[in-house]
């Protein structure tokens, strides 16, 4: 039922242009007429439970009292104590149905427990150091015969390697879906590789913490994930010892001040969930800010923005060409601008990598590469 | 409440129900009544043939009490269901005929929310009032009277022991209540303090923010703690309160009555009668307090629910609509469109006309207006001045039913309903062959993909489509749009999920195939690979029409077209 | 629609929306074991608190009988002013022993006093008990999560877990919190009461008794 009104409620306007309100109508009062049903009787049965006992305790009332009239016409019972025990016949009964729903709730409580608990006994992070010995190695990041695929899931990289030297660009491109995140799950240590090494500055990264590996890096993703909380706060997130001078300093550089200089609390402008309060395309650039206040060493950078009016996509995309600069770069990217100057394109489809070079390489190969590099150009005027 | 009930409950089940619950407060004030004869007449004179008739006849009247109480359940549930029932397909019928601008006062969201929670909330009261409530006031009246009619010097103690129940019930509530509200906060920021901790987890984790997080979490789990011990214990008091009132009472009647006893002027048994009386004076006292609880909680949902059945389309329905021609065309003329309250014009002077077999695109920055100029279309909104028609007609002499016909369109955002594809490709065409939607979803890209399912057009779509990828998704829903036969089809920059090659062979095959070549096509896009190759091109700039003509035209003399291409074509030499 | 639940549960059976769907646990003693860890720091209160929910309830209990004790009086003096009468002796009120029920309303009302504020004392220090219990494990929880890998929120859906930290973490809380004394006040009263009625008479005791399996039937079958 529920889903029923959500699905025509979201999808409004595909059934109104498809004129679809009858079927709609008509299939929602089958489900209407059934839950109608289903419930009134659930209703009167919960409903009579109380009358029914109140009549069976009526009757072991009446023969109490009769049983009792005759007792204290004898002398054999006080009349008090029949009073007594009639109350007592009220007060009964009440604790056995109280217990009936009680067994109810209790074992609805422990169902409750356990799935918290399951949560509670998940397994955790292992913090499982490798037998990789470091290397002395010019390059920022290396992966070394890196094997990976998700849990269940068919491997996707099979002796992958990829030497990244300090102030590189690497940009990954491929077709929507083809896996781009999972890179980044790898070399943010989100997720583990199943074999190889991949190493940050000639140290395997699983014999650092995650944190340490994580300092090294700053993320700008597509989804601009804040929290609820001042702007400021928002900034400082990604360096908790940044001074103030810093962190405007970060908001200049990222197109993020002028535009909160206008809003009537400034940077202490809260944030709410649903970010009503500024736009999109706002947030992203505050995620940039964001990863300036970090002043990472490496820079992890989804280039995809999402639906931005001209203006700020001009400021978005200038402030990302900042925050690249004189960096070690891993990008998402999206701008071709990005992609010609990239020193390694890493190129994904269907999840796995299937070709890594730099621009001219891959034209060259006449691969999947070039056959989506062209693709942009085909059928169209020349520009 | 009542304004919504009216019309929608039966009104026959209410009434029976009330009758049903008036017979059984008669027989169940009657019972006391029978104990205390019981004793009065048998057990202290000890007649035992008197006591077995009472208790006979006690048996018989709380016999008639669960018929009764039976009939009441019966009519009450389906009184208060049938209301739920038509509330809600009210509610479902008037939201699906719902125009475009009606819909948009309201988030899907909270219109879910109307249609089921806040139907439950209302059907839940009803049932309340049709059994609680009205037994309450009955109840009252009725052991007042026979409390009275007991003794009525007696009668005076509850002019002790009501007062000081009411007052330390509401001074409970007084102080409740509040705290229950900001509970309600506390409890959505605990809520939204922990969604932010699982949405963000990867940033969390990359900013090494755990620490801040938990911190964050615990201040709002500490915060929400502190309330709701506050407001427990405050509540704490409420059963102790009324326990002692009534026990109290109990204690009084025995001691009032032991000297009404003595001086001959009540009998013992109807000391024992008047104390159930008194037992249920206050227990309809405490039920009645409680309608000052329920009430408010559903009024909020009458509320929400009246808002809705309120809501007025601007857009008028055509009395006599005019007969649609069926040769393809699109032209706005001299159009202006702001939306409601607005100061400024959303979109100034459109000027275009396409024949059949065109291509049109739009080409803007967001916020430019496309979409806006796309609804106006199907007449999701209407041109403040200026006249858009299709195949020949103004659309505001057209009917919805009949414009819906002609127009097919894929709205920016994919949506797929729950079933099979094939349910989902026969939405526009229920008669469509299987090879109908095949090449619909050859043109559409998304052949390949289907085929390689295994249930091919049986394969289940979940809700919304969620098992389908963002680009497969958007093919589908291309196909759903050019399996109607149209003669407009409109496409809501459908084409920017996928990447340049699929978007190339899909404006390729639309060009190639029959059906769509004899109508007017509208594509709105970001890219200018993809509106290059439209017959026209509209370019829209915060709602102005700066520039109309071809890809040639354009790219030779409008500035603004000239600065898309310079943006993008920076990026690509 | 996970947002609207967020209230803890009401307790007992009113007309409310119908029965709802019990899910049963599934190893019921294990975990109810482990959330009794959980509240192992507070065995001292807990033990407090069921001691008061035991003394009050056995204070509730006794009140009728005693009381009842007032209204014998009355009907002793009621009987022997009768008789008195019957035997020609002109009496001005019956003879009824006020001192005495005085008294016993005295114990009464001092009875029905302290089982209310027991009442009260184990309901506050219960919220107490229930509200930190649930606190722990939620911070718990929240810890948990930090030291989860990705796969698990790649894994799970977002409104899984929410239900879990949030509707069932307030069930949790709304059981520790009214059911467990309830569950305590029930089975005292329950044997209490049997147990004051056959003291006033066993014959009656069990013609009450008979009552029983039909209650049981009706809550058994109807009541699911």
């Amino acid at each position: 039922m529920n889903n029923q009104v959500e699905e025509n409620y979201t999808g409004h306007v595909v059934v109104k242009s498809f004129n679809h309100e009858d079927e709609s109508i008509e299939e929602f009062e089958k489900e209407n007429t059934k839950l109608y049903k289903a419930s009134w009787k659930a209703q009167m049965i919960s409903g009579i439970v109380m009358p029914l006992m109140t009549f069976i305790n009526n009757l072991g009332y009446v023969l109490v009292a009769i049983y009792g009239g005759i007792q204290v016409a004898n002398g054999n019972v006080s009349l008090g104590n029949i009073q007594a025990f009639l109350q007592y016949m009220n007060q009964f009964s009440q604790p056995i149905s109280q217990l009936a729903n009680l067994t109810n709730t209790i074992q609805a409580t422990v169902a409750s427990a356990e799935r918290v608990f399951e949560i509670l006994d998940e397994p955790e992070m292992e913090n499982d150091t490798v037998d990789v010995p470091d290397v002395e190695t010019d390059n920022k990041v290396t992966l070394d015969h890196v094997k990976f695929g998700y849990e269940h899931k068919p491997i996707l990289l099979e002796d992958y390697n990829l030497d990244v030297k300090p102030g590189q660009m690497i940009a990954i491109v491929g077709p929507t879906g083809a896996g781009k995140t999972t890179i980044i799950n790898l070399l943010e240590r989100f997720y583990d590789v199943k074999g190889g090494s991949i190493k940050l500055d000639g140290k395997d990264i699983r014999n650092m913490t995650r944190e340490q590996v994580r300092s090294h890096y700053a993320m700008v993703l597509q989804d601009t994930w804040l929290f609820t909380g001042s702007i400021y706060d928002n900034l400082k997130y990604s360096r908790e010892d940044a001074t103030k001078d810093e962190i405007i300093e970060a908001a200049k550089a990222a197109h993020v001040d002028n535009f909160v200089r206008q809003l009537p609390k400034g940077y202490d402008t809260v944030l709410n969930e649903e970010a009503s309060n500024i736009s999109q395309g706002q947030r992203q650039l505050i995620t940039i800010a964001r990863a300036f206040v970090a002043d990472p060493e490496i820079l992890i950078l989804d280039e995809a923005t999402s639906s931005v009016d001209t203006r700020t996509e001009l400021h978005i995309q200038h402030a990302m060409e900042r925050l690249l600069k004189n960096r070690t770069s891993f990008v998402v990217a999206h701008r071709l601008s990005t992609i010609q100057n990239a020193d390694k394109i890493i190129v994904m489809n269907h999840g796995s990598i299937v070709e890594t070079g730099n621009h001219d390489e891959l034209m060259a190969k006449n691969g999947f590469y070039a056959d989506l590099y062209n693709s942009q150009f085909a059928g169209n005027v020349a520009l | 409440m009542f304004k919504i009930a009216r019309g929608r409950i039966n009104v026959w089940q209410v009434l029976a129900a009330i009758i049903f619950m008036i017979f059984q407060v008669i027989a169940t004030l009657y019972i006391p009544n029978l104990t205390s004869d019981i004793v009065n007449k048998g057990v202290i004179t000890g007649d035992t043939d008197f006591i077995v008739s009472a208790g006979i006849k006690m048996i018989v009247v709380s016999f008639i009490t669960v018929i009764a109480a039976f009939g009441n359940v019966l009519m009450a549930s389906q009184a208060s269901q049938g209301l739920g029932r038509k509330l809600r397909s009210d509610l479902f019928k008037k939201i699906l005929y719902f125009t475009h601008d009606e819909f948009d006062k309201f988030e899907t969201s909270s219109l879910t929310t109307r249609t089921t929670n806040d139907v439950v909330q209302i059907q839940n009261v009803m049932i309340m009032m049709l059994r609680m409530m009205i037994m309450a006031p009955i109840m009252l009246i009725g052991a007042s009277f026979m409390a009275y009619q007991k003794n009525a010097e007696m009668t005076k103690i509850f002019l002790i022991s009501i007062p000081i129940l009411l007052v330390l019930v509401g001074a409970v509530m007084f102080f409740a209540v509040p705290l229950f509200k900001a509970m309600q906060k506390k409890t959505d920021c605990l809520n939204l303090v922990f969604r932010e901790g699982l949405t963000g987890v990867r940033v969390i984790r990359a900013f090494r923010q755990d620490k801040f997080e938990q911190d964050r979490f615990n201040d709002a789990n500490q915060d929400y703690t502190n309330n709701a011990v506050k407001v427990f214990s405050i509540v704490a008091l409420m059963f102790p309160i009324v326990t002692l009132i009534m026990s109290g009472t109990n204690v009084g009647i025995t001691w009032l009555g032991a000297h009404y006893i003595a001086n001959q002027s009540m009998e013992i048994g109807n000391m024992i009668a008047f104390m159930t009386y008194a037992m249920q004076i206050l227990m309809s006292f405490m039920i009645l307090s409680m309608v000052f609880v329920f009430v408010p909680r559903a009024s909020a949902s009458t509320a929400r629910i009246q808002e809705v059945f309120e809501t007025k389309s601007k857009i008028d329905v055509v009395a006599k609509p005019a007969k649609l021609k069926n040769e393809p065309a699109l032209s706005f003329n001299d159009v202006n469109f702001r939306y409601a309250g607005a100061e400024k014009l959303a979109l100034a002077n459109l000027n275009f006309n396409m024949t059949k077999g065109q291509t049109l695109a739009i080409i803007g920055g967001t916020g430019s207006g496309k979409s806006t100029l796309i609804n106006l279309i199907p007449r999701f909104y209407d041109a403040e001045t200026g006249v858009v028609s299709i195949n020949g007609t103004d659309v505001k002499a057209l009917s919805t039913e009949d414009i819906n016909s002609k127009v097919s369109m894929v709205p920016q955002k994919a949506y797929l309903f729950r079933g099979t594809i094939r349910d989902n490709m026969l939405y526009g065409k229920p008669d469509a062959t299987d090879d109908e939607i095949w090449h619909a979803l050859e043109v559409a890209q998304a052949a390949d993909f289907v085929s390689e399912l295994d249930d091919k057009l049986d394969s289940e779509v979940e809700q919304g489509g969620e098992n389908f990828s963002g680009g497969q998704k958007q093919r589908l829903a291309i196909a759903r749009a050019l399996v109607k036969d149209a003669s407009i089809y409109v496409f809501d920059d459908s084409f920017s999920a996928l990447d340049f090659k699929t978007d190339l062979n899909l404006r390729t095959a639309l060009r190639n195939d029959e059906k769509i070549s004899q109508s007017v096509v509208v594509i709105v896009g970001q890219r200018i690979s993809t509106v290059a190759d439209a017959d026209q091109i509209v370019v829209l700039d915060d709602g102005k029409m700066v520039g109309l003509g071809t890809h040639a035209e354009l790219k030779a003399n409008n500035k603004t077209y000239q600065e898309i291409i310079e943006s993008q074509l920076k990026e690509g030499k | 629609m996970a947002e609207k639940n967020n209230q803890s549960p009401s307790v007992g059976h009113g007309p409310g929306p119908g029965p709802a769907v019990v899910v049963k646990p599934k190893n019921f003693w294990k975990t109810t074991g482990r959330l009794a860890k959980y509240m192992s720091g507070y065995m001292v209160g807990i033990i407090f608190v069921l001691i008061l929910a035991i003394a009050s309830a056995v204070f509730q209990i006794k009140t009728p009988k005693i009381l009842g004790e007032a209204t014998t009086e009355i009907y002793k003096g009621l009987m022997t002013g009768v008789a008195q009468q019957k035997a020609g002796l002109k009496i001005n009120g019956l003879p009824i022993d006020f001192s005495k029920i005085e008294h016993i309303i005295l114990i009464v009302i001092l009875m029905y006093l302290a089982s209310a504020v027991f009442n009260f004392i184990q309901q506050f220090v219960m919220t107490r008990i229930s509200q930190r219990t649930v606190y722990k494990l939620r911070r718990d929880l929240k810890s948990k999560m930090a030291r989860l890998p990705i796969v698990y929120y790649d894994s799970h859906s977002n409104g899984d877990i929410m239900s879990r930290a949030i509707n069932d973490m307030d069930n949790i809380a709304g059981t520790l919190q009214q059911s467990l004394t309830q569950l305590v006040t029930s089975t005292v009263t329950f044997i209490g009461v049997i147990w004051m009625m056959f003291t006033i008479s066993w014959q009656m005791s069990l013609i009450a008794l008979a009552t029983v399996p039909l209650s049981l039937i009706v809550v058994g079958i109807i009541a699911p």
